[in-house]
């Protein structure tokens, strides 16, 4: 056959994109265990993170650092080092939901419950939430130190996601830590940098009519408010309705806590 | 069939092949191609490591794999196979980085799949490939490839170096220097650091080469 005919063309075009198809499937296919091994492992290090048992910055040789093998004991039976960290899920009402599989919980994702379930089914969502529980005596008694919930919002290219650790009232912010957004490098991409999250350590979720009050802002400062980053004011409107959004949904669970306190 | 006299394997032509684009036709310093990725991925040395690593992988296999094949790709498509066979192996680097060196995919991020757009790859398979035997062939892409990752790698180092006071993040700068008011340069953290130092490299490669732009 001609080389230039069109007929060994369209047969050389197929088999070239076969050949590199069946390449990249079996990579693909034979690389996945370990690459969501990682992927999981990095989310579960931004969670430890978020209740300040991770330090990224550790050196191998530090008391901080912690391992792979590590990060995963904190969410083992085990723990680590007598401290845990359980996940769980609530409901819209914000109760406890009971008789979830192993499974089943594992792949409970925040995202996909308010994609599968709209708001008129909200009824229907079940919510994950973390549990920190700083020792065994605390573990034991079912009193976490430190709650962690999922939460994402919109940016300005794509969504971005973060995990929010809340004192065991729900009603103080102890980190917020985003693990994954497309935002522009220098500008919405700061959210990820020390220096817009640290601010929002401390800071109170309600304001003194009980309302969700935290967010970002340009004037000034006060027990809800932290600083927006400049030049991100599309970036900062995502992050300040997500806030508000998985705040009020989680609060039904945080009101039983409270109620039990006082 | 009369054999044609056979060439040794790293005969002084081959050689040539492998050693001009380091210095005297380097694909960043002369040719000014790969700059994009050049600036971004050079602010430590580790990325710049490992991004020159990937490079190399794929400009070397992709200028073999088109050399073996090149008098069987149909002319009319030439570009698109080219180009089918280079994402194909960016692809595999970005699948096994993913797999094994998760932080550093997170951080070199777009940057490994863009080696797709790198026009040094494009261009040996083009200019190169398309026309020799796979052996050298083999050594024009492992010389591109060294020639782009000695450039990036010097401007990582010196980056680090200069911006951030580490080096493979050991803190190296010492402590009394900084006592003396020593401050990191923080244009260096910044891609227009890379700039300057590319500037300054390309100058002195040219003092060296003799070698300079006619007008």
């Amino acid at each position: 056959m001609a080389k230039e005919s069109t007929a060994y063309t369209l047969g050389f075009a197929g088999g070239v994109t076969i050949v590199c198809a069946i390449l990249l499937g079996f990579a693909a296919t034979k690389l996945k265990p370990l690459q969501e091994k990682n992927a999981d492992v990095d989310k579960k290090s931004k969670i430890l993170l978020a209740v300040g048992e991770f330090d990224p910055k550790a050196k191998k040789t530090d008391e901080a650092y912690r391992s792979s093998e590590d990060v995963l004991k904190y969410f083992g039976k085990e723990g680590f080092k007598d401290k845990f960290i359980v996940k769980f899920a609530v409901n819209h009402e914000g109760g406890v939901v009971d008789g979830l599989s192993d499974v089943e919980l594992k792949l409970l994702d925040l995202e996909n419950q308010i994609k599968k379930f709209s708001d008129e089914e909200a009824d229907k969502r079940k919510y994950p939430i973390y549990a920190f529980y700083g020792s065994k005596a605390d573990f034991d008694a079912k009193k976490a130190t430190t709650f962690v919930i999922p939460v994402y919002g919109y940016g300005l290219w794509s969504n971005c996601y973060g995990v929010l650790a809340l004192n065991s009232t729900g009603d103080t912010v102890e980190n917020l830590v985003y693990y994954k957004h497309g935002e522009t490098p220098g500008l919405g991409g700061e959210i990820e940098k020390d220096y817009f999250t640290d601010p929002f350590k401390g800071k109170k979720v309600f304001n003194a009519k009980g309302e969700v009050a935290l967010k970002t802002t340009k004037g000034e400062l006060n027990e809800n408010t932290v600083p927006a980053v400049s030049g991100a004011t599309f970036t900062m409107d995502g992050v300040d309705n997500m806030l508000k959004k998985f705040l009020t949904i989680y609060d039904k669970f945080f009101q039983t806590k409270r109620g039990g306190a006082q | 069939m009369t054999a044609e006299p056979k060439e040794p394997m790293f005969s002084k032509k081959n050689v040539k092949l492998m050693t001009d684009p380091l210095i005297d036709n380097n694909p960043i310093a002369v040719q000014v191609l790969g700059i994009c990725s050049a600036l971004a991925v050079t602010a430590q040395l580790k990325p710049s490591v490992i991004m020159a690593i990937s490079v190399t992988v794929v400009i070397t296999f992709s200028n073999l794999i088109i050399s073996i094949l090149r008098n069987f790709i149909p002319n009319s498509i030439r570009i698109i196979v080219e180009l089918t066979i280079i994402a194909t192996l960016v692809i595999l680097v970005d699948q096994v980085l993913k797999a094994y060196a998760f932080e550093m995919s997170k951080q070199l991020s777009v940057f490994v799949g863009l080696i797709i757009t790198n026009c040094i790859v494009m261009g040996r398979a083009e200019a190169f490939a398309m026309g020799n035997k796979p052996w050298p062939s083999l050594l024009d892409g492992l010389g591109s490839g060294f020639g782009y990752g000695v450039i990036i790698v010097i401007v990582g180092l010196l980056r680090e170096v200069l911006g951030s006071g580490t080096l493979w993040e050991f803190p190296i700068v010492p402590s009394f220097l900084a006592n003396l008011g020593y401050v990191n340069n923080g244009l260096m953290v910044l891609p227009p650091g890379a700039f300057v130092i590319i500037g300054l490299i390309v100058w002195l490669q040219r003092e060296i080469t003799k070698k300079y732009e006619e007008h």
